[in-house]
C-alpha cells in the first residue's frame, strides 16, 4: 500500500486546522448555551437547601410541586391551582400580547415599507428609539399614564367621559398594555423586513384580478409576508411568556406571570429546584409552542 | 367599423409635482382591434393604459368601456385584464393558480374555473407547468403565465404593457405571432402599449403615436408609415429623409421644387412656400451621375445589412440622403464611395410634413 497522495493529505490537514481554529467558538458556546441549561436541569433534580442553594441529593420534589401541592393539614396531593393559572396566564398575556402587537405593527410596517427609499431609515429610527431607554424606566412612564391619578384617568374625567378613575394600574390589562408596548418594535421590524421585499406591483395585478382590498389582502399580501409575520411573532410571542419586569410592576403583587413565579422560587421561596424545574417548564412550552406555530404556518405554505 | 370598445374623452393627467402626462388626449379604439399605443418613454402611453385600467384617476376627461361611463370604477370593477410589464405574477401561486385567480375573485364555481384554466392552459401551450411555480419558469414561459392569467376571465379589453420588451429578440418575435394568434382567437380588444416601432407596424390594427402627452396621429400602420403626419412621426417609424422643399403650386398633384429638380406630391392648401418633405430610404434607386429628373450628389458612405445595402449621400443641395436598396438589384452594386450618383425618388414619394 502506498501513503495517501500530498493533496489528500494537505486536505485532511487543512480540515484538522478548520477544526482548531473553530475551537474558541465550540468552547464558548458549549459554556454559554449549554452550561446553564444543563446547571439548571441538575438542580431541578435535587433537594431544596433550608435557606437557599440546593443540598447534593438527587429529590423529585421540584417537578412534583410545579403541578401539584400537599395540602399542609392532611398531606393529601392536588393540581397546584396557582401554578396552573399562573402558566395559563402567562399563555394567555403572550398570545394577546402577539396578536395586539401584529394588529397594531402591521400598519405601521405598511407605513414604512411604502415610503419613498430615503425616507424608510428615519422611521425605521424612530421605531428603534425606545430601545435607547431602561424598560424599567419605561414601564414606570405607563405606570404614570394609566394609574388612577394618571394622565389617561385625569383626562377622561375632565372630559367629563366617566366620573371615577377606571382601575387599570395592576390589572392583566396593564400588563398587557406594557407588553404590547415593549414589544411592538420586535413585530414592525421583521414585518417591515418582509414588506420591504415585496413586490407592489402584485397588489395592482391583485386589484386587476376583480380582488377587493380585503381579498388582495388575503390572498396575495399575508401570503407572501407570512415569513415576517411568524418571526414577529416569535420574536414577540417568546420574551412575552418569560416576561419578568413588565408583570411586576404593572400587574402588582397579585397578577403574576412564570417569570415572576419563578423569581419568587429563588428569592423569597427559597425553593431553587421547583425555581429551575419552573425555568425548564417554561422551556418547554415555548418549544411546543414554536412547534405547533411552525407546523400550522407550513402546512398554510402547503396549500397556497 | 365594428362598435366602440374604449373610448378617451380629453382625457388629462397631471402627476403630484406638476408633471403633464396626459394633455386632453381623446381617442376611440373599436371592438376586436388590436390597437398600439406608440411612442418613446415618457410620453404618456403607459399613463394612459394605467388610466384605462383603472390604477390611476384621470385629472380631467372621462373613459368609457362600451359606451359606459367607468371612469370613477375601481380597477377590480371594470371588465379589463393588464398584462404587466414586469409580469407581476403571484410568486406564492402555481401557474394554474395564478391562472385561476381572476375567476376565483369573480366567485366562478369550481368546476368552472378548473375548466376555464386548462383552456388557457391549452391556448398558452403550458399544460405541462400547470403546478410548477412561476418563479421556476423561463420569461417567455413566464410571459405565457402573464397572458392566460390576464386571458382567463374573458376581459372585454386587454392592456398590454410592454410585455415583450423584457425578452430576448428570438423570443419577441415568436411572442408577437402567439399575441396576434391570441387576438385572432378570442377575438378581445387588445391595446398594446410598445415603444418599439417595428413591433408597432407587425402587430397592429390601428397605432396611436403618442410625444409629451399627446396624440400626434392615429391611424393604420400603412398609413402612419406612408403618410406620417409630421417630422417626429416620420422619424420614429422607420428612418427618413427630410428634404426642404419650395412650393411652386399647392393641390392634390401639386408640385414642388426639391434639391433642384421638380416633382410632384400631394400639397394642402395653406401650406408655407417653403415646407419639409419626408422621403423613405427604400422608394429610391441609384442611376448614373446626370441622370435627368434625378436628385444629383456623391457617394459618402455604404452599409451592407445582408438583405440591402443602404448608401449615404451628398447631395449637392448640401443636405445628406439616405437610400436603401435591395442586394438583389444588381444595378447599384457598381458604385464606389467617392463617385458622383444621381438618386431617382419613386413617383409618389414625397410626402409634405405639418409642423
Amino acid at each position: 500500500m502506498r501513503a495517501a497522495p500530498p493533496e489528500v493529505a494537505a486536505e485532511r490537514a487543512r480540515i484538522r486546522a478548520n477544526w482548531l481554529l473553530s475551537t474558541p467558538a465550540l468552547v464558548l458556546l458549549a459554556i454559554a448555551a449549554s452550561g446553564p441549561l444543563l446547571i439548571v436541569v441538575l438542580y431541578s433534580v435535587l433537594e431544596a437547601g433550608e435557606y437557599s442553594g440546593v443540598v447534593w441529593r438527587l429529590s423529585g420534589e421540584g417537578w412534583f410541586q410545579v403541578f401539584l401541592e400537599r395540602d399542609i393539614f392532611d398531606d393529601t396531593v392536588g393540581l397546584a391551582d396557582a401554578h396552573l393559572s399562573i402558566f395559563w396566564r402567562s399563555v394567555r398575556l403572550s398570545l394577546l400580547t402577539t396578536l395586539i402587537t401584529l394588529v397594531l405593527g402591521f400598519p405601521t410596517a405598511w407605513f414604512i415599507a411604502t415610503r419613498s427609499p430615503s425616507q424608510r431609515p428615519l422611521w425605521l429610527f424612530l421605531i428603534t428609539i425606545p430601545f435607547w431607554t431602561n424598560l424599567l424606566i419605561r414601564t414606570f412612564a405607563i405606570m404614570e399614564v394609566i394609574r388612577n391619578e394618571g394622565i389617561l384617568n385625569l383626562s377622561l374625567m375632565g372630559l367629563g367621559l366617566i366620573d371615577r378613575p377606571i382601575q387599570i394600574l395592576y390589572t392583566d390589562t396593564a400588563v398587557l398594555i406594557g407588553m404590547a408596548y415593549v414589544y411592538l418594535p420586535l413585530m414592525v421590524l421583521p414585518l417591515y423586513a418582509a414588506m420591504e421585499r415585496f413586490d407592489f406591483r402584485l397588489v395592482e395585478a391583485g386589484y386587476d384580478l376583480y380582488a377587493t382590498r380585503l381579498r388582495v389582502l388575503r390572498r396575495v399580501i399575508l401570503p407572501l409576508v407570512r415569513p415576517g409575520i411568524v418571526a414577529g411573532s416569535i420574536l414577540v410571542f417568546v420574551p412575552s411568556l418569560g416576561a419578568y419586569v413588565t408583570p411586576r410592576v404593572l400587574g402588582g403583587g397579585k397578577n403574576l406571570m412564570i417569570g415572576n413565579l419563578i423569581d419568587l422560587q429563588f428569592g423569597q421561596g427559597r425553593n431553587w429546584p421547583l425555581g429551575a424545574a419552573l425555568s425548564m417548564t417554561l422551556l418547554v412550552i415555548v418549544a411546543i409552542a414554536l412547534v405547533f406555530y411552525v407546523r400550522a404556518v407550513t402546512r398554510g405554505e402547503d396549500r397556497g | 367599423m365594428a362598435g366602440t370598445a374604449v373610448e378617451a374623452r380629453g382625457v388629462s393627467k397631471v402627476f403630484a409635482g406638476g408633471v403633464t402626462a396626459l394633455d386632453r388626449v381623446s381617442l376611440a379604439i373599436a371592438e376586436n382591434e388590436f390597437f398600439t399605443l406608440l411612442g418613446p418613454s415618457g410620453c404618456g402611453k403607459t399613463t394612459l393604459l394605467r388610466l384605462i385600467a383603472g390604477f390611476e384617476t384621470p385629472s380631467a376627461g372621462e373613459i368609457h368601456l362600451y359606451g359606459q361611463d367607468i371612469t370613477a370604477l375601481p380597477p377590480y370593477r371594470r371588465p379589463v385584464n393588464t398584462v404587466f410589464q414586469s409580469y407581476a405574477l403571484f410568486p406564492h401561486l402555481t401557474v394554474a393558480q395564478n391562472i385561476a385567480f381572476g375567476l376565483q375573485m369573480l366567485r366562478k364555481p369550481r368546476a368552472e374555473v378548473a375548466a376555464s384554466v386548462a383552456d388557457m392552459l391549452r391556448l398558452v401551450r403550458l399544460e405541462a407547468l400547470a403546478d410548477r411555480r412561476t418563479a421556476a419558469l423561463s420569461g417567455g414561459q413566464q410571459q405565457r403565465v402573464a397572458l392566460a392569467r390576464a386571458l382567463a376571465p374573458h376581459p372585454r379589453v386587454l392592456l398590454l404593457d410592454e410585455p415583450l420588451s423584457a425578452l430576448d429578440l428570438k423570443l419577441r418575435k415568436e411572442m408577437q405571432g402567439e399575441l396576434k394568434r391570441l387576438q385572432a382567437e378570442t377575438g378581445i380588444t387588445f391595446i398594446f402599449v410598445t415603444h418599439d416601432q417595428e413591433e408597432a407596424l407587425t402587430m397592429s390594427d390601428r397605432i396611436a403615436v403618442m410625444r409629451d402627452g399627446r396624440i400626434l396621429q392615429t391611424g393604420t400602420p400603412r398609413d402612419i408609415y406612408a403618410r406620417p403626419a409630421d417630422r417626429f412621426v416620420a422619424s420614429f417609424i422607420g428612418d427618413t429623409n427630410f428634404l426642404a422643399a419650395d412650393v411652386i403650386q399647392p393641390g392634390p398633384r401639386g408640385r414642388l421644387r426639391v434639391a433642384g429638380i421638380e416633382v410632384t406630391a400631394a400639397i394642402p392648401d395653406g401650406a408655407a412656400a417653403r415646407v419639409t418633405v419626408a422621403l423613405r430610404p427604400e422608394q429610391i434607386r441609384l442611376e448614373a451621375a446626370g441622370a435627368a429628373g434625378a436628385l444629383q450628389g456623391t457617394l459618402a458612405e455604404t452599409v451592407y445589412f445582408g438583405t440591402d445595402t443602404l448608401f449615404h449621400l451628398a447631395l449637392d443641395s448640401g443636405e445628406p440622403l439616405s437610400a436603401r436598396v435591395q442586394n438583389a438589384r444588381t444595378a447599384e452594386q457598381a458604385f464606389r464611395v467617392g463617385e458622383r450618383v444621381a438618386a431617382r425618388p419613386q413617383a409618389d414619394g414625397f410626402q409634405v410634413l405639418g409642423d
